[in-house]
């Protein structure tokens, strides 16, 4: 942790702690709470699959313009451009975490590549497994694990030194947790005297 | 100026979205966390950034 009275490459690193944790914390906030209505039964719990066949409709549906591999090449644009956004990202960190430590370009720089290798690794193992997870479970956990890590990041960014270091990432994910549960178990509530809950959509 | 605007609408749609309470809190958070890491009380910063973070969730769903 650095000291709001730093200068130099430790103040640059507290920018970029700011940067870093203000966007994605108030994204993955509005992403968890989308996702917390989804498992009240407020919100279709399988949303997911409306977005995605609305998604493809809109593309004009699978493009038909496919060569002897059987290539989507509308879904490859698509699936391209996402990963070349999150690629983009990895590289920016890496870069900034590079420049603030002087001497941990290197091994930013192997840890990024060794990160990418897992998740293609995991990517092409688990693929269809990982494909069945509900999509705003996945969005929930997500959203708090990264609400915890942008108020941790945040707090440091503006020289909150937090007493139990970095284990209170650990904390603060577990506030999160507590309170998203007790939301959902509150917003429940009044749905349960309606007998089916809106547009919830069974599990196919 | 189509170009300028789709750019304005994709930062809105980003930032804002659906819940401006989320928006402003994520920001409020923070301006009100550096004012009292400023004026010498960091251990309320610390306590109440997480405290004003669950705030701004349980608000945002709760007008929704």
């Amino acid at each position: 942790m650095s000291s709001s009275g730093d200068k130099g490459p430790g103040a640059r690193c507290e920018a970029f702690h700011l940067t870093l944790s203000t966007m994605p914390t108030i994204a993955e906030a509005t992403i968890s709470r989308k996702a917390s209505p989804a498992r009240t039964g407020q919100r279709a719990i399988h949303d997911e699959e409306l977005i995605f066949q609305r998604e493809v409709a809109d593309l004009g549906g699978p493009s038909g313009d496919t060569n002897k591999r059987n290539i989507d090449w509308n879904g490859f644009v698509v699936s391209f451009k996402g990963v070349f956004l999150e690629g983009l990202e990895v590289v920016f960190i890496v870069l900034t975490f590079g420049a603030n430590a002087n001497s941990a370009s290197g091994p930013a720089t192997l840890g990024a590549v060794l990160a990418v290798a897992l998740v293609a690794i995991a990517g092409a193992a688990v693929h269809r497994p990982l494909a069945r997870v509900p999509e705003n479970s996945i969005k929930f956990v997500v959203g708090i694990l990264l609400v915890a890590f942008g108020t941790f990041w945040g707090g440091e960014g503006i020289g909150v030194e937090w007493s139990l270091g970095d284990w209170t990432i650990v904390l603060l994910a577990g506030l999160y947790l507590a309170v998203a549960l007790v939301l959902v178990a509150t917003l429940r509530r009044p749905e349960t005297g309606r007998g089916t809950a809106v547009g919830t959509v069974s599990a196919s | 100026m189509k170009y300028i605007t789709g750019f304005a609408a994709f930062w809105w749609d980003f930032i804002v979205g659906d819940s401006i309470v989320l928006a402003l809190g994520g920001v409020g958070v923070l301006v009100l966390g550096a004012v009292l890491v400023r004026t010498g009380h960091p251990g309320i910063a610390e306590f109440g950034l997480p405290g004003i973070v669950v705030a701004t969730l349980v608000g945002s769903l709760l007008r929704r």
